[in-house]
């Protein structure tokens, strides 16, 4: 059934390149928006649990901003609304980039700081799920609240958020496929474009959904790999714990999509 | 309801509880051998034993909470195999108070107590709430009546949990150490409710460490351990004179 | 840079509205339609049933892995497919890009709900299920009057807040070419050009819809955590 992915294009490809070749767009825009969405996450939910009121506001502005906006939207700001409310000079020469990276870096800001925000969320609710003989500790040892952050509170909150950064990872790579409005050739777009080239629309689609199901399984593995190689030993999660077998109800409490709840 | 007939038929002095050679398991540990119990109606029986000796799991498999794996439970005139209807129409007959009270935390005291007997027996809501009141009564927390379990002390909830099962009329009352998760300033109110209850002729097993209450009520002192019973005994002998050294470590253990 | 002119949002107004309403009423029908087909699919999953179990539990994995805009274009070509096949004579049956994100959007969220509801039933204590064991309560009773409301109870933040991401997620009805809010946006940017003034507006109100709700959201969780235990 996948056969028709062989055939040659019009531009002499085959369609399977063209598949390939969204895979990468995703790819490059889940894998470094990513790592500006952690970094900058990470920064804005410390900045929601600090002492310092202005900071605290501000973090939390961010999140307001990034969180209740839709990505789509989000993306039309960056894309066509920015490069307009720029002095004249520097929007245009926004304007001028040439595709597609004129449409990948406002796609890939835009899904680092929307998904910063929803990390901020992880990061404080981690942060905050903490038992406060941590930080009372901390400070009797004299650690400065940067040390007390940086040693003490930051390491063992992001431990924490692990399955919840799970969902995050996944959210990601599934909203690099938003990207295609603002005409971006990722993955999805590739597809649709081989359906309307071949009329062969169950292949086009299928072989995009194994794709990503397959970057779905890998995204899941992976973080399963690093919960476990930062597990801190001696405080393993219900697994191991005795299950009774008269009902089914595990004590274990999975992955909520609000992952903080299951903390408590 | 045919059960109940039947139950009725065998007499007031019948055994309302028969267990015999029963065994349970979990996976290869072995939690229950030859176990074998009677309880007449009337009858209060307090099971004592160490930590682990399958209390619990005894109690719990006569009213099929557990699925014991060989042996024969008869309750009220009805082995419990493995049909629902027989285990259902057990339970009915059954009233079962926990440790940890497992109130239902949605529902008000009175609504925790109309549930069953609305949904199993049938009743109205209005013969349901006048029931609920009148038990509610009997354990003295009628006027916390709308509050939601969340909202009382451990010593009230488990009131509400003894009447809560009380509301569906049970034949016999199970205990599972109801006040062992008790801070000790509320342990008296609890014990007060259920030597009330015992005076009043309900049949009861109690899994308990409390001497004074076994003293007080008990007909019989059965002890266990490790999965089998040790010993039996009426309680002045048992704590007097206890014939095996397992009770008499364990005595020695509870009494210091 | 032009100077902005948002006269032509209060022109525009009457449209946006029209707009917005749509995305609201998809929203309150992937809700409901997904919060009971999500609880039946989390039930399917608590009880293991055979076969149907597992299907289920790939539906929701497969819901859950790919993106909404690729489900939204699966159901654009699958539902005529397949309500042909249904209605018996094989040809596909148009039934439009309206239905199509109603439908998609009811099954697609009763994935996430179902999610939200299994973990729920997960986490109910063991004791409630012995204390309805004890009482004699029918398995249908003890979900319906014990289980089920507490599960509810208990995540309904949770689910509220997975209803404000399905309320920015049909902004996607856009690749549709439908007019929900941001459809009425993009289509008035196309014909009058302003569109900074356009995008800017309807951000506001996304932003305005999506903040109140999270506040709600929020205070009904402080509630609950007093209330509680
Ligand atoms: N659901 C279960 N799964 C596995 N082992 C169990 C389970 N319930 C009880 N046990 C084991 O059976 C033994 C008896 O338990 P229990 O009846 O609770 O003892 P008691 O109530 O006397 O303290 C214990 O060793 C306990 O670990
Ligand atoms: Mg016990």
């Amino acid at each position: 059934m996948f056969a028709v992915l062989l055939e040659q294009t019009a531009d002499g490809q085959r369609y399977i390149d063209w598949l390939v070749s969204g895979l990468g767009w995703t790819l490059a825009l889940a894998f470094f928006g990513w790592w500006i969405a952690f970094a900058v996450g990470v920064v804005v939910g410390i900045g929601r649990t600090v002492q310092n009121r202005a900071v605290a506001a501000l973090a939390r502005l961010y999140v307001e901003i990034f969180r209740n906006i839709p990505v789509l939207v989000q993306m039309f700001l960056w894309y066509f609304v920015l490069p307009e409310l720029l002095p004249t000079a520097l929007g245009n020469a926004i304007k001028q980039i040439p595709p597609p990276w004129g449409s990948f870096f406002p796609a890939l800001v835009c899904l680092g700081l929307y998904t910063a925000a929803r990390i901020a969320e992880q990061v404080r609710a981690g942060i905050e799920a903490l038992p406060k003989g941590q930080v009372e500790a901390a400070s009797a040892l004299g650690l400065s609240g940067y040390l007390t952050y940086r040693h003490v509170i930051v390491p063992q909150a992001l431990r924490l958020i692990i399955p919840s950064l799970t969902s995050e990872v996944m959210g990601i790579y599934k909203n690099t496929s938003v990207a295609l409005t603002i005409g971006l050739m990722e993955l999805t777009a590739q597809a649709r474009q081989i359906s309307e080239a071949t009329f062969q629309t169950f292949t086009a689609f299928g072989a995009a959904t194994l794709v990503y199901l397959a970057l779905a399984l890998i995204a899941y593995q992976g973080m399963a790999l690093i919960d476990r190689a930062v597990r801190i030993p001696g405080t393993g999660r219900a697994e191991n714990a005795v299950e009774p077998t008269a009902t089914r109800v595990a004590q274990q409490v999975g992955s909520l999509p609000d992952a903080m709840e299951v903390v408590k | 309801m045919l059960q109940l007939a039947a139950g009725n038929k065998m007499g007031p002095s019948a055994s309302i509880v028969t267990v015999e050679n029963l065994e349970k398991r979990f996976g290869h540990f072995t939690a229950l051998s030859d176990v074998n119990l009677t309880v007449a109606a009337g009858e209060k029986i307090v099971l004592c034993g160490p930590s682990g000796s399958g209390k619990s799991t005894l109690i719990r498999c006569i009213n099929h909470i557990e699925k014991h794996d060989a042996g024969r439970i008869v309750v009220d005139g009805v082995e419990l195999t493995g049909r629902m209807e027989d285990i259902n129409g057990v339970r009915r007959e059954v009233g079962m108070v926990f440790q940890s009270f497992n109130l239902f935390p949605h529902l008000s005291v009175v609504e925790n107590c109309m549930l069953a007997p609305m949904k199993v027996r049938g009743l109205s809501r209005a013969e349901a709430h006048e029931r609920a009141i009148g038990l509610l009564r009997k354990v003295r927390i009628h006027d916390q009546a709308n509050k939601y379990p969340g909202q009382l002390s451990g010593g009230q909830q488990q009131r509400v949990a003894i009447a809560r099962a009380l509301c569906m009329q049970p034949k016999i009352m199970l205990f599972d150490e109801p006040t062992s998760a008790l801070d000790p300033e509320m342990v008296k109110e609890v014990l007060d409710t259920m030597v009330e209850l015992a005076k009043d002729g309900m049949t009861m097993v109690c899994v308990t460490h409390e001497m004074g209450f076994a003293r007080e009520i008990a007909d019989r002192v059965v002890f266990m351990d490790r999965g089998c019973i040790v010993e039996e005994a009426d309680p002045e002998t048992f704590f007097r004179a206890p014939r095996t050294e397992r009770a008499r470590d364990f005595l020695g253990q509870i009494i210091h | 840079m032009n100077s902005l002119d948002f006269s032509i949002v209060v022109q525009a107004w009457p449209y946006l509205w029209s707009g917005l309403l749509f995305s609201l009423a998809l929203t309150a029908v992937a809700f409901v339609v997904g919060l009971v087909l999500g609880t039946c699919l989390a039930l399917v999953q608590h009880f293991e049933l055979p076969v149907i179990g597992r299907l289920v539990r790939g539906y929701v994995a497969l819901m859950r892995s790919i993106p909404l805009i690729l489900v939204l274009f699966w159901f654009f070509f699958l539902v005529p497919i397949v309500l042909g096949h249904l209605s018996g004579n094989g040809r596909p049956v148009p039934i439009g890009a309206t239905w199509t994100a109603f439908i998609t959007f009811g099954l697609f969220e009763a994935a996430y709900y179902s999610e939200i509801i299994r973990v729920g039933l997960r986490a109910v204590n063991r004791g409630q299920f012995e204390a309805c064991q004890a009482l004699a309560l029918s398995t249908f009773d003890t979900y319906r009057s014990v289980i089920l409301p507490q599960v509810l109870r208990v995540a309904s933040p949770i689910i509220l807040s997975q209803t404000i991401i399905l309320f920015q997620d049909t902004s996607l009805v856009y690749v549709l070419s439908l007019t929900d809010l941001l459809g009425a946006a993009s289509k008035l940017a196309q014909l009058n050009g302003r569109l900074v003034e356009m995008y800017l507006v309807i951000a506001v109100v996304y932003l305005a819809i999506s903040s109140a709700a999270s506040q709600c959201v929020a205070s009904l969780r402080k509630r609950y955590a007093i209330a509680g235990r």
